[in-house]
């Protein structure tokens, strides 16, 4: 994380205890937030598949500083990051156990990376207007770190694993 | 001499599991991956040495996981299910569009071990449908009514040609899916497509969401706001209910109209813009204009190109496709497997008026589809008040069986029941007669045409 010591707010699309598998069908956000690094308070709110705008004034009225879910479509990619959400996609697993690897200092994902995307793009986050996050993180990603995508206002992508 | 059978290998399952181009892969009782053929590996982008041992919704990545997961059914049931269409998010993040079959995985005593699921891709099969499709639809409006043709077909000149649009339509008849399939034909597609509710929005806020204001023009006013027509600087801003406005805020809008230049509230420099503007109404301006509620100035202004948007009542003929489109959208995005609507539901609905247009059809589909989770759409699922509002006539099986009824008794009648000529006559062969005679119950005289017949033996 960025800025420890502030309170910020991460939001995961959640299936039970789970990360949702498509973010593009998820039903239920989970906001938890960060105080001084440690995970507070969590609270949940009910998703309209139907309505992805609802989601991005959601992720935006609550001040979220980074999104988690599962396979997210090329579609819905570029509307978070035209949003400039940082979005961590493409995670499975118990939603408690990847919020506390987040927090960690030199989080280890390679557990929670879907299967099939930790050697493609889809992880490391093939951006629009022919630039790739691979320049920025390869190496680590690699070794079990997924990428985090994250567009700054000029358009320009900016964001790479921690 | 004697031909040698050729003994299959003890693996020919196993050959042809991967030779076939469906997706195959089964799962035990917690969901874990436990085979995974190789087109699975090909349609999913998961290679199979990472699928074995996962939670299938990790690999598999449908809609259809979190919601109504078709294989969950089949393991609950022990039934199996053919053809359910939906998509899956394969490890490109593309959207793959296909079809799922599944089965209980059973071992030689029945006892379920698990289940199977089968799926094919159907991507070129959809790019088809699209393409077929593609002749009687423009952007995304549907339809087949020589009405709206007319419109698909002077839609492209008009989207170049950047003139102010006047959109006009009852409520629920896409306009503004009009003024979007405008926008996106036009040279400024790349840029912003805003749409704003004029007749929603009392003068002050319409003229603060239009125009902006600046730092303290009011209470509140902290920083800058810019408005719909900075926003959509160099795109395109539909001003829909525009037959709403007031009298006073039309001259405000005029002037932009006529010297495309605009004044944020609070500000003192008047702004370029670079919009094309459409309207849109659900009101007969004309008539307004004649009731001194529309300026005249306006009117001219905005009524350079009129597109008249037809009601559902007008274009019936369009309700299959639409229906159609609904149960597809819907079962995209509830994770549904509806397969499409019964005959006496579709000829409810083609009987309905529609006072609310399009929008009331897809409301209609809306609510079936809370009644209606696979299978067809009947009768029972569809709202209440389409059933009371019309008399029911006999179901259409009953109504082409009566009249199939009496064809056969007239032909036979002509015929002074002769079953030979009867059958000549009406083109079938005479067992068929025999079989339709039997089956509708006809009673025949003791005499026919060709022979005389005693009742008692």
């Amino acid at each position: 994380m960025e800025q420890k010591g502030a309170v910020q707010k991460i939001a995961v699309t959640v299936w039970g205890h789970r990360v949702s598998p498509v973010f593009d069908s998820a039903r239920t956000l989970l906001i938890a937030e960060l105080v001084n690094g440690h995970l507070g308070r969590m609270s949940t709110l009910e998703l309209d598949p139907e309505n992805p705008f609802q989601l991005m004034q959601l992720l935006r009225a609550q001040n979220i500083a980074v999104l988690i879910c599962g396979a997210v479509s090329q579609d819905s990619a570029i509307m978070l990051e035209n949003a400039e959400f940082e979005v961590i996609p493409f995670i499975a697993g118990d939603v408690r156990t990847v919020l506390e690897t987040l927090i960690q200092d030199n989080p280890e994902w390679t557990e929670f990376i879907m299967p099939g995307c930790n050697r493609k793009i889809c992880c490391r986050g093939k951006i629009r207007r022919g630039s790739e996050l691979t320049s920025h993180l390869p190496e680590d990603h690699q070794n079990g770190k997924p990428d985090r995508l994250r567009v700054n206002a000029a358009g320009e992508n900016s964001g790479g694993s921690e | 001499m004697k031909k040698k059978k050729a003994a299959l290998p003890a693996n020919a399952t196993e050959i042809i599991l991967e030779s076939i181009s469906d997706g195959v892969f089964t799962v035990d009782h917690e969901w874990r991956i436990t085979s995974f053929n190789r087109a699975a590996e090909e349609i999913t982008g998961t290679p199979r040495r990472e699928a074995i041992g996962r939670f299938c919704w990790e690999v598999f990545r449908s809609n259809m996981c979190e919601g109504d997961c078709v294989l969950r059914r089949t393991m609950k049931e022990g039934t199996t299910h053919v053809s359910t269409s939906t998509y899956i998010i394969n490890s490109e993040k593309r959207r793959v569009p296909i079809s799922i079959s599944t089965a209980p995985l059973k071992n030689e005593q029945g006892d379920i071990l698990g289940g199977v699921e089968t799926f094919r891709d159907n991507t070129v099969v959809e790019e088809l449908r699209r393409e077929l499709r593609s002749s009687f639809q423009q952007g995304d409006m549907v339809s087949r009514s020589p009405l709206m043709k007319k419109i698909f077909t002077v839609l492209p000149r008009i989207a170049e040609s950047d003139s102010t649009v006047l959109i006009e339509g009852e409520t629920g008849t896409g306009k503004e899916i009009l003024a979007k399939a405008l926008h996106d034909l036009s040279p400024r597609r790349v840029k912003p497509f805003v749409a704003i509710n004029c007749g929603a929005l009392p003068d002050t806020l319409l003229e603060s969401e239009l125009f902006g204001y600046k730092a303290g023009a009011f209470t509140n006013a902290v920083k800058d706001k810019p408005g719909y027509f900075a926003i959509a600087d160099g795109g395109t801003i539909l001003l829909d209910e525009v037959g709403e406005i007031s009298p006073a805020f039309q001259v405000k809008l005029l002037r932009v109209l006529e010297e495309r230049e605009f004044q944020p509230l609070g500000g003192v420099d008047r702004q370029r813009t670079d919009v094309r503007i459409i309207a849109a109404t659900n009101r007969d301006l004309a008539e307004l204009l004649d009731q001194g509620e529309f300026r005249q100035d306006l009117f001219y202004r905005i009524n350079i190109v009129r597109l008249q948007l037809p009601p559902l009542r007008e274009r019936k003929e369009d309700i299959p496709l639409l229906t159609e489109r609904f149960i597809d959208k819907m079962n995209r995005l509830r994770g549904k497997a509806v397969t499409g609507i019964d005959e006496e539901a579709m000829w409810l609905l083609m009987r309905h008026d529609y006072p609310g247009n399009i929008r009331e059809l897809e409301n209609i589909i809306e609510h079936a589809f809370i009644l209606c989770s696979r299978g067809k759409v009947g009768v029972s699922h569809l709202p209440a008040y389409l059933l009371t509002a019309i008399p029911r006539p006999a179901p259409l099986r009953e109504a082409h069986d009566l009249s199939e009824k009496e064809v056969l008794l007239e032909a036979l009648r002509r015929n002074d029941y002769n079953r030979l000529a009867a059958a000549r006559e009406l083109g079938i062969h005479k067992s068929t007669l025999f079989r339709k005679i039997r089956k509708f119950k006809i009673a025949l005289p003791a005499v026919d045409g060709r022979s005389t017949r005693s009742n008692s033996p």
